[in-house]
């Protein structure tokens, strides 16, 4: 399916879906994707002439995740168009996070081709100036996007609680554990691959899928930042220690902009939010 | 309208305490009956509770295959909700794993759905095994997505199939899943049975059959709980029936006691006092014959007794002094007060069984009152009555203690001495003389002597009928007693009676009684009275023999026979046919006469009187002198009077017989209407004696000769006898020495033995 088909089915999806006035109210809107499966996400319509904002959940959530939530309101209420998709994972309409036990025949390649769709929407929609926002893992997909070849209405990139997956794993680990996957994908073994991966004792995926993942580390983050195409900020909180305690400091080393909330953890809960909803406001408005 | 009443007449009088039981029986068999009634009730009951319970323990099995079917609706809705399920629709590739470790565990579905099966489209199950390892079915008939049971040999399986649409609608058919459910262990945790054994639930159907879930309920075999409230109900029942039978069976052996008390001991003691009534030894029955509790009832009949029985016993003191008084009465004699025939008899009686057989030594004396009858023609019956009044108290007084004295009737009296011989039973007899002598008559006005004759009769070793034998002898010997002459005092010796005993001849009764109707059986003796102024036979007595088959029959023995018989003027009418024939035989001398005797009934008797009519022809030839003693002339003087007045008129000349004999009153006489009166001849005997009785007798003579009398003299046995009364004034002597009486041949006279 050519690029162009994509975005014909987009288009005839949008036209089912009823557009609503800028008021924080979200539509769902489905679209099939270029593999086939249906993907959906909520748009909030925003005013005219203000920069979209595409907002990527985090790993194997769901656009209905609070801190996603919270970033849309709050862009929504400034008059910004907002979509905030749910990553398919593979699974047409998926609409709960999925299970660390569940299939997981997703791939990295596969996220960033959703996220490549969903820009394409918004420029489709008419949005010259998109801007990327993300949380935690998320931000991970948002780079390597940006890393391919990103639309040039992409014009800022807004990332909360940027974190990885390899905070429990030594690199040692992942590297031998990658090896093995490689093996196995070279030899055409689709037995289901059963490893501790992020926060998931035990995630199952198939090795090709899961290789994806491993590909990202923690330098390969930082010098995406580096070499962003688009302006990043990256907004932390305070007591959001999953990358170390000297993440942000690595961050500020390699110039990237940060703003750290102090006393909020990976999810801005609880009276954090407003502080989150402050910085992402003050942070979409400097426009980087 | 009389109402009907219910009386078992057959059932024959039974003790109370038989009906009480009979009350308690019945009240132990209603009791029974009760009890079957309520088991009977209570097993109806049961059964219904039973089948309720079935029907509700079939409506729970309802319920629960229902929330069943819920259960298996709603896992459906959340598999078809759940995106790892869609994806297996969409890539199965990785089924087994997702089926195996995803599908039950994921917390989508139930954790007790067995297994969890997905199919394609087509039906297929999406493993693509030949066989499912969950045992769900490899290909569905998409066509028929209907519920079944499967009958397993070791668990009963509940089989769901669903479409699996996409987002859960009518949209787009992505396949279809299956789920199995351990249906016992399903309903276990869906619902909790309160009336269905679960345990007990089991397919009635062939092992491997299909059993669709509209038909599942009906195809289930089960029992029921034991409904505790059933249980309980029953034993509450039970319990009560238990506790009304003990209070029943207390109340009526209280009942049976009280009534025992209360009614039935006093009844059987109010029973046995009127037992003791009947057998007359009741008494007043006391408040002590009642129960623990006063019956008002019982109360008044025992009050009812004790006044009967106060009755009973004032009616058996009157009825006690009434029989003494009857008895009094019955053997006492109301003039006297002393005791009577039937006393005499019964003492008698009592006598002879206090001997108990043995002969008795007794004395029997007969007292009789001598010319009673005229004293009580003479002075009426009034004095009479005091007469014997006097007499009775006379005897009594001389009595013994202890003899009684009896009134035999008139004016005869008797008294029964025991262990007396003849000496006492005189000397009472004696004594009781005495005292009637010494009785002063005067004060009742009789101016007469008043005396007695006493008659003893004594008869050692009497036997039983010996009373008449001894009465009869005292009767005798009391006749003897009264002859002129006599002591007044006689005991009955067998030669004394000779005429008297004949009374007991059989023989010579029948010649007498032949004699009445035959007068030729008669044999009249004539003995001659001399006319003393003529010194000639002027006339014969006539005197009556009867010729017997063992001699003569005597007067002596044929008049006690006649008077007591009654039958004098038989007999004077025989007498005088006989005499009859003999003036018309000629056999009497003519130019003399005859005198005939006539008895005191005949006296009075209009036939003898026309009988003596008949003789009035020979008048014309013939003196006719009729003898009448004084006695019969008194008896009843008027009619006797008119009689002889008649016969007087006639030409009869009437004779007053045994003068001086008897009552011998100068007053009478002057009354009667007599013609010549016959010196009895112991007032003539008494004209050879030395003292006043002669003077009297002979002063007599002149006065009666005087009062215009012709004087017979009788007992003339001598010439000096002769020589004597002819002196005194005596117009005829008669006795044997003017002639003994004799029988008339014809034409001839009879012997004088005196020379005129």
């Amino acid at each position: 399916m050519t690029r162009n088909t994509t975005r014909l089915l987009a288009v005839l999806f949008l036209m089912m879906a009823s557009v609503l006035p800028w008021a924080s109210h979200a539509n769902v809107v489905e679209a099939t994707l270029p593999s086939g499966k249906i993907a959906t996400a909520n748009v909030y319509a925003g005013k005219n002439g203000r920069p979209a904002v595409l907002i990527i959940h985090g790993f194997l959530q769901t656009r209905e995740f609070p801190t996603v939530v919270s970033m849309a309101d709050t862009l929504s209420s400034a008059g910004h168009t907002v979509v905030t998709p749910t990553l398919s994972l593979g699974i047409s309409r998926r609409n709960k996070s999925l299970a660390c036990e569940a299939l997981h025949l997703h791939s990295l390649d596969e996220d960033v081709e959703e996220i490549a769709f969903w820009v394409e929407w918004l420029r489709s929609q008419g949005h010259a100036h998109i801007i990327l926002a993300g949380h935690s893992y998320g931000n991970v997909q948002l780079l390597a996007y940006l890393q391919g070849k990103p639309s040039a209405a992409v014009r800022q990139a807004l990332m909360v609680s940027l974190t990885d997956v390899e905070v429990k794993q030594s690199a040692q680990q992942r590297a031998r554990i990658a090896e093995e996957l490689r093996e196995r994908v070279a030899k055409k073994d689709k037995k289901l691959a059963k490893v501790e991966f992020g926060h998931c004792r035990n995630y199952v995926s198939s090795p090709a899928a899961l290789l994806s993942y491993l590909s990202v580390s923690r330098g390969s983050i930082l010098d995406a930042l580096a070499k962003s195409p688009v302006p990043a900020t990256v907004i932390m909180g305070g007591k959001d220690d999953r990358m170390g305690s000297d993440w942000v400091g690595k961050l500020k080393a390699r110039d990237i902009q940060v703003r750290v909330v102090p006393g909020a953890s990976h999810f801005f809960d609880n009276q954090y939010e407003f502080d989150l909803q402050e910085a992402v406001s003050q942070a979409v408005r400097g426009g980087g | 309208m009389r109402r009907p009443s219910l009386r078992f007449a057959w059932l024959t009088p039974r003790p109370i305490v038989h009906y009480v039981l009979a009350l308690l029986l019945v009240l132990v068999v209603a009791l029974g009956v009760l009890a079957g009634l309520v088991f009977h009730d209570t097993n109806r009951l049961k059964q219904q509770i039973a089948q309720a319970d079935r029907d509700l323990a079939r409506q729970e099995l309802s319920e629960a295959v229902a929330l069943l079917t819920e259960r298996a609706n709603a896992a459906a809705q959340a598999m078809m909700a759940w995106d790892e399920a869609r994806q297996q629709l969409e890539d199965p590739t990785y089924y087994g794993y997702w089926r195996t470790s995803r599908a039950l565990s994921a917390g989508v579905v139930p954790e007790t759905i067995e297994a969890v099966d997905l199919y394609e489209p087509s039906g297929r199950n999406l493993s693509g095994e030949a066989a499912s390892q969950a045992g769900l079915p490899v290909q569905l008939d998409t066509g028929r997505l209907r519920p079944y049971l499967k009958n397993e040999p070791n668990h009963d399986h509940l089989y769901f199939f669903f479409p699996f649409h996409q987002g859960g609608g009518q949209s787009r058919l992505l396949g279809y899943m299956g789920f199995k459910f351990d249906f016992q262990y399903e309903l276990a945790r869906l619902h909790k049975f309160r009336y269905l054994d679960l345990k007990s639930l089991r397919v009635v159907a062939p092992e491997g059959e299909h059993i669709e879930l509209p038909h599942l309920v009906s195809a289930l075999a089960f029992e029921t709980l034991s409904n505790p409230e059933t249980r309980e109900l029953e034993k509450i029942l039970t319990r009560s029936l238990f506790e009304i039978g003990a209070i029943i069976a207390v109340i009526s052996l209280i009942g049976y006691a009280a009534l025992i008390s209360v009614v039935t001991k006093p009844l059987r003691r109010l029973s046995l006092h009127i037992d003791s009534m009947r057998r007359g030894q009741g008494g007043l029955l006391g408040d002590s014959y009642r129960g623990l509790l006063p019956v008002s009832e019982l109360e008044n009949i025992r009050q009812s007794l004790n006044d009967y029985q106060t009755q009973l016993d004032d009616m058996h003191v009157s009825l006690a002094r009434k029989n003494r008084e009857l008895w009094t009465l019955a053997h006492h004699d109301p003039l006297t007060g002393i005791f009577n025939r039937r006393a005499f008899e019964e003492d008698w009686e009592a006598a002879r069984r206090a001997q108990d057989g043995a002969p008795l030594d007794v004395a029997f004396l007969l007292f009789d009152c001598d010319h009673f009858k005229a004293i009580n023609d003479t002075y009426g019956h009034q004095v009479g009555d005091m007469v014997l009044q006097g007499l009775s108290e006379s005897l009594h007084e001389a009595l013994r203690a202890g003899d009684r004295l009896y009134r035999l009737g008139g004016d005869e009296f008797a008294t029964l001495l025991y262990s007396t011989d003849l000496g006492q039973a005189r000397q009472v007899a004696e004594r009781c003389l005495e005292c009637v002598n010494r009785f002063d008559f005067m004060d009742l006005g009789v101016k007469e002597p008043v005396r007695i004759s006493v008659g003893i009769a004594c008869q050692p070793g009497a036997q039983a009928d010996s009373l008449k034998t001894l009465h009869r002898q005292a009767d005798m010997a009391m006749y003897y007693a009264k002859r002129p002459g006599q002591g007044k005092v006689a005991v009955y010796s067998p030669d004394m009676g000779e005429g008297q005993e004949a009374l007991v001849s059989n023989a010579e009764n029948s010649a007498i009684y032949e004699a009445l109707s035959d007068p030729d059986r008669l044999e009249m003796h004539y003995q001659p009275v001399l006319s003393l102024s003529s010194s000639r036979v002027e006339y014969y007595e006539a005197l009556v023999r009867i010729r017997g088959d063992e001699g003569l029959i005597m007067p002596g023995s044929i008049f006690p026979v006649i008077e007591l018989r009654g039958l004098e003027c038989e007999f004077d009418l025989a007498v005088l046919e006989r005499i009859r024939r003999d003036l018309d035989a000629s056999r009497i001398p003519e130019g003399t006469g005859l005198s005939l005797n006539v008895s005191g009934p005949g006296i009075i008797n209009g036939r003898i009187a026309d009988k003596l009519m008949l003789l009035a022809p020979y008048l014309a030839s013939y003196k006719v002198v009729i003898e009448v003693t004084e006695t019969a002339l008194i008896t009843q003087i008027a009619q006797a009077s008119a009689n002889l007045n008649r016969l007087r008129k006639a030409g009869f000349l009437v004779a007053l017989d045994d003068f001086g004999s008897g009552y011998s009153s100068l007053r009478y006489l002057a009354g009667m209407p007599v013609d010549l009166v016959k010196f009895d001849i112991s007032m003539v005997r008494s004209l050879e004696t030395q003292g006043r009785q002669a003077v009297f007798v002979a002063d007599l003579a002149h006065l009666i000769k005087d009062a215009g009398y012709q004087l017979v003299a009788e007992g003339i046995e001598s010439e000096t006898m002769l020589l004597k009364v002819t002196q005194l004034g005596f117009s005829h002597a008669q006795g044997f020495h003017v002639g003994r009486p004799a029988p008339l041949v014809k034409q001839g006279k009879p012997e004088l033995r005196v020379a005129v």
